[in-house]
Parts: structure tokens; sequence; C-alpha cells
């Protein structure tokens, strides 16, 4: 059934695939612009109450030092941890998908239960070139299972492999 | 049967003018309040919309009514409607899956109801006929089915073969005599009055503080005057003897709160189960219930994704159950559970599962991790130390909570002794819960992902927790085992995905893509009898 694909050997069947390295920068960006949102918040929330009377708890700076060094070294941490237990894997008649640091989760979806197919980029995402395939069930828990971190040419790939599995009525 | 044909283009039912413009009414007033209250100038515009109603609004629920039409063929049903803009709309009869029949308060006082037509295809109810008499609602109910099963012969005919025993010993197998021919309806559930107030004994409902407020707004107190009954008014002794002695005052609260929770839950479930009936008609069951809203709804069997069976601690220790279908795939609402038994012992549940094909329940379930107790204390323990600690911080007194840490190990004891699971060749069985009790019947066939995971701190024990997803299961009370050895929760997903595959595996080890002709809950045993117990492998063989 998979013969049928043209140009590039077929993804399937290759083990188990860590993501495209690029998306620890992509997670880090996008954790960086929540950082620098945050500081900004709280940095004029500082201005606010230094400007306004008052005794303050904390001398001027400190609350918007602290966002800015949590924020940072989850900018650079989380992401390097997510690439490291991310997995993932197109076989026969399934995807397979292993992620998390806390709480590790492994996920197998049916091919044959699949409804719809979206592969999708960010403003981030389009820079570097990647793309996420997010996979349609009528389930509940996982009626979107996303998948990050794909180069786009195999993210579409991906796509047209997955999509001669897409049945009129999965129920 | 004196079946009416619908072949000429039908208008509604008279009656629906007067039901539309009684509904409208309200919005009326409302626009008139300010200017009934108060009128001076700017009270002049609430006028200028009541004009508009009468002349716009009014004149439109009359051309609404005489430019709606509707036609039913063999071929389709057609609704011609909208007075600006007209729409055609034409359903096909073989796309139409359900025909509901809803009847609210108002339309019952005038012995009318709402059509709803439904496809499988949209997710939204796709005509309306609203409002038709009664008597016509069922003719027009029958009338789609007998075109349905004139136009698809074939279809039905292979229907019925793959629906299993339900169906096959209900449905007569002569089916040439009559010109229109039914299933036959099997009644399956019919709850007398008695039990229906006996179920609602067994639950409580908050409704009467909504009823409470509600009722607030029409009295029109402020809270001001709330304060000054208590304080001056003609509430004052309350006051004082609630200063007096807060511990019976509490006592007492609690007691009248509980009571009329009790109280209204019995209300609820009368109004809601009020003459309960289901009935299985072929592959569909059919329920009707109902005291100010009579909905009569039909199941059918093929979009039935899971048997979910509940109870409560009290309702479980007398032996009382309730069973519900999760379903979906009929329309948005539908979507969830629906329950087919709303009351009724173990015993009657199971003949129920067993017309509908659901797989028989199992004797006996595989516990969870013995670790289970551990990490269930320290979560119950974690509540009640920071509680405790947090609340002793001003009321020292207050440590004395911690000695609920005693009946915290208890409910975790009990916690392990109620979560249990069971894997079968074709359904995944789990039971959960100590005062809301839940069984799940999943077909394995029905399952949408498989998925294990396992926390931080289940990493450190070596457990992990696994669950299947299926189609409209709920947003909580999940199906899910939590805490089994990590080598048992991944022998369970290869199990179960193993059992998914070979569902669709034909017996030459070739494998489909397209699913196999398969009722929704009634399983292979019943196209091929064997002896289920025998078929039946479980985790514990392996």
């Amino acid at each position: 059934m998979t013969e049928s694909q043209p140009v590039v050997e077929s993804l399937k069947s290759g083990g188990p695939q860590p993501l495209d390295p690029a998306i620890k920068l992509v997670w880090a960006i996008g954790f960086g612009i929540w950082t620098a949102v945050l500081v900004a918040g709280v940095f004029s929330y500082e201005i606010v109450q230094f400007v306004g009377r008052g005794e303050r708890l904390l001398p001027f700076g400190v609350l918007t030092f602290l966002t800015l060094v949590v924020g940072g070294a989850l900018s650079l941490l989380v992401p390097r941890f997510r690439y490291r237990y991310w997995r993932y894997e197109l076989r026969a008649e399934e995807l397979y998908l292993e992620k998390g640091i806390f709480n590790r989760i492994r996920t197998i979806v049916p091919l044959r239960r699949i409804q719809h197919l979206d592969v999708s980029q960010n403003l981030i995402e389009r820079e570097f070139g990647l793309a996420k395939l997010i996979v349609h069930t009528a389930g509940t828990r996982s009626s979107d299972v996303v998948l990050p971190g794909l180069r786009m040419e195999v993210a579409e790939q991906l796509h047209d492999e997955v999509k001669v599995y897409i049945l009129e009525d999965t129920l | 049967m004196a079946v009416r044909d619908y072949s000429e283009a039908q208008r509604l039912h008279p009656l629906t003018l007067v039901q539309r413009i009684l509904v409208s009414i309200p919005g009326l007033v409302l626009l008139m309040i300010p200017f009934l209250t108060s009128p001076d100038q700017n009270a002049w515009t609430s006028l200028i919309f009541a004009i508009i109603y009468g002349v716009i609004a009014f004149p439109l629920i009359i051309l609404r009514y005489l430019r709606f039409r509707f036609q039913i063929t063999s071929k389709e049903i057609t609704i011609q409607s909208g007075v600006i803009t007209r729409t055609n709309r034409s359903i096909p009869i073989e796309r139409i899956h359900n025909i509901e029949i809803e009847q609210t308060l108002l339309p019952r006082l005038l012995g009318t109801a709402k059509v709803k037509i439904e496809t499988a295809g949209s997710s939204t109810t796709e005509g309306v006929l609203e409002y038709v008499s009664l008597k016509e609602a069922r003719n027009i109910r029958q009338v789609v089915r007998a075109y349905q099963k004139a136009e698809t012969p074939v279809e039905s005919e292979r229907q019925r073969e793959v629906v299993g025993s339900a169906a096959a010993e209900t449905e007569p197998p002569n089916n040439t005599d009559k010109a229109t021919e039914y299933p036959k309806i099997e009644r399956l559930v019919e709850m007398p009055f008695s039990l229906v107030v006996l179920s609602g004994a067994y639950r409580f409902s908050l409704l009467y503080i909504l009823l409470f407020f509600s009722g607030l707004q029409y009295v029109d107190v402020g809270p001001e005057e709330i304060v000054y009954w208590f304080e001056r008014g003609p509430l004052q002794g309350i006051a004082r003897f609630a200063a007096e002695s807060p511990v019976v005052t509490v006592l007492v609260t609690i007691v009248t709160a509980a009571f009329l929770s009790w109280v209204s839950g019995i209300a609820v479930n009368i109004n809601r189960f009020y003459r309960f009936r289901l009935s299985l008609e072929g592959d569909k069951l059919h329920r009707s219930q109902g005291l100010l809203t009579v909905s009569e709804t039909t199941i059918p069997l093929k979009k039935v994704q899971a048997v979910v069976l509940r109870t409560n601690v009290l309702m479980r220790h007398l032996g009382w159950w309730q069973m519900q279908v999760q379903t979906m795939g009929l329309n948005e609402k539908q979507r969830g559970y629906e329950v087919v038994v709303p009351f009724a012992r173990m015993d009657e549940i199971r003949m129920v599962m067993e017309r509908i094909g659901a797989p028989p329940l199992p004797d006996e379930y595989l516990p969870v991790a013995r670790l289970h107790v551990r990490r269930v204390f320290v979560r119950y323990a974690f509540l009640v130390v920071t509680a405790t600690l947090a609340t002793a911080y001003f009321w020292p007194f207050v440590l004395w909570g911690l000695t609920a840490l005693g009946p915290c190990f208890y409910l975790a004891v009990l916690d392990y002794r109620n979560h249990g699971y069971r894997i079968t060749r074709d359904t995944l069985y789990i039971r959960k819960g100590i005062i809301r009790h839940h069984v799940w019947v999943i077909p394995i066939h029905r399952c949408q992902a498989f998925i294990a995971g396992s926390s931080f701190f289940q990493r450190r024990l070596g457990l992990k927790s696994f669950l299947v997803d299926t189609a409209g299961a709920g947003t909580f009370a999940y199906a899910e085992v939590d805490d089994v050895t990590s080598h048992e929760a991944d022998q369970a997903i290869d199990d179960l995905y193993d059992y998914f595959q070979s569902w669709y595996t034909s017996s030459d080890g070739h494998r489909s893509l397209t699913p196999p002709a398969v009722p929704a809950v009634s399983t292979a045993r019943d196209t091929a009898p064997q002896e289920p117990s025998s078929e039946v492998r479980d985790l514990e063989g392996q």
C-alpha cells in the first residue's frame, strides 16, 4: 500500500525518530517571548509601585530580575529536555508517539482511526522551515494529536502517507 | 395502519402560530418595561421598539408560517422556508438517521410536537418541523421508516445480519406480508412511578438553590433589606439564636440543606424519568421519558461506543445501578452519555446488556498495583495536612483535623479495592471509584487511541497508568487504569492494540483498511457462536 509513494522512500519502519533539532530553538524563542511579555508586565507593575506611596516588601527591580532569571532558565532548559524525550514513528498501521518530561506518555494512534490531518506552521516555525502534523481522531482525549518539529518536507510526506488511511466512516 | 402520506406540500399545524406568538410576548413585555414603569421621554424609544415589534415581528411570524412547507417523498424530505430569503432544503431519505419527537410544556398543552430530523453526516439537526400535531409527528416517523425500508432492502438485510443476536431474534424473518413492515418492538425497561421516586431518593440535587435565587429576583429584595430583616426585622430571633448557639445553627443548616437537596433530587428525577420506557426496535434503542418535557429519543446501536454502569456508595450498597451508553455522531447534543436504564438491579442491567448485544460483565477484575494505596494516601494526606496546617495557624484547635489521616488511609485502601480492570479479546472492562462508582465496558474495536503514561512519582515506584480513548467520552471520570506496574501497563496496551488489529484482519491474515461491518457493541461471538468464557483471554493467562 505504501509502494505507491513517490520519490523519497517511505518514512515507515525507521525506528523511533527524534524531532528536528531546530525545534529546540523554536521552543526557546516561544518561551523567550512569553518571558519578555511577563517581564514587561512585572516591570511596569514595579514602576507603578515605585512611583506610588507606601512601603514595599522588596526593593525595586527584584521581582523583574527573578522573573527574568526563572523565565530565562525555563527557556533554556525546557526545550532541551522536551526534545530529549520526544520520539515518533510511523509504523505500518499506527502512528506512535512518546513524549513528556515529568509525565511521560506513549500514544498509539491507529491510522484507520484518523479523521483528518493538518500540517501547520506558525511564524517562528516558518522561519526555520519546520511544521507540525496535527492528527484528528474522534476520541476525546486524543482528538488532536500534535507532532511538532518536523522539517516541512517530512511533514508533507507523513501527511501524504497517512492520508491514504483516512476513511469515510471511522466510527 | 392509517399512515397518511406527505407527498403533497404540507403546512405546519395552525397552533404553531399561537405558540410562536405566545413565545414572542415576553420579549415584547421586556421591551415595554421602561415605558410602562416611567413614561418619560427616554421611554419613547421603547414604545418605538414596541411598534416595530407590532409592525415587523408579528407579521413575520405569520409570514414565516405561511411560507413554510414540507413534503416527504420516497426519495427525500423537502423543507421550504424563509420569508425574505427562500431556502429549499432537501434531505435524502437514506441519509436520515433518526427522527426525534420532542414535546415541551406548551406544545404538550396544545397537543403538538417538534420533529427533528437528524442525518449521519452532519453534527447538527438537519431539519426541524416546529410544530406538527403529535399524531402527525408519529406518522411522519413511520412514513420515513417505511420509505427507508422500501428504498434499501438489500442494505437493511445486510444490516440485519451483522447486528447480531439481539436484532436477529427480535426481527421477524417474514418481511413480505405487510406493505410497511417495521422491526418488532421489544420492551426492555419500564419504570413504575414508585421506582422513579425511589431513584430520586438516592440523588441529591442543588436545584433548590437555583430556585431560591431565581425566586429572590421575583420578590425583589436587595441585600440591604435582608440584612435589615436579620438585624431589626422579623428574622431577628433567628439571628440571635444563631449568635447564641452556633453549633446548633450549623447543624440545622446542614440538615435543612440536605433535606432540601434530597427533595429536589426526587423532583428532578420525577421530571426526568416519569414514564420512562426503553424498547429495542431492530438495531435501535427507543426511549421515551419526562413529565414536563416528554422526549422520545432513538439511539442506533451502531452509534454506541461504550457502556457505562454508574452507581453511588449508597445505591451500590443496596444493589441499585444505572446504565448509560456512550454515544457519538448523531448530533452535537447527543454526543456523550444517554441513560438507558435509570435505576435497576444488576440482573435487569445484565439482561438489557445482553439484549443490545453488549459483552457480559466479568466475574472478577484484575487488581491494580498495591502501591496504588500509597499514592492515593499521599494525595489525600497532602490535602488534609496543608488544609489543616493553614487553618491551624489561625485556630490551633483545628490541628485535631490531622486525625482525619486515619480515615484517609482507609479511603485509599477502599480506592484500591474498588479499582480493577479486565481485558478480554474483544472488551476492556474498568471499574473505579468509591463514592461514585463506574464500570466501563469498552468494545476494543471502538478504541480511538491507546495511551500509557507515567508521572514523575509513578516512575519512582515503577508504576504506569493506561487508558484507551473512545469517541464521545466525558471530559472527566476517564476510563483510565491508574497505577499498574510498568510491565503490566505496557503489556495491556500491546494486547489491546493486538486485539484491536485482529478486528480488522480477515481469516487469511490479510488486513483490510476498511473496518468490518460490525455493530456497535455486539461482538464477533454473536455472529460466530462460541462459548464466551473459554474465548476470554485475559492478562493473567499470559
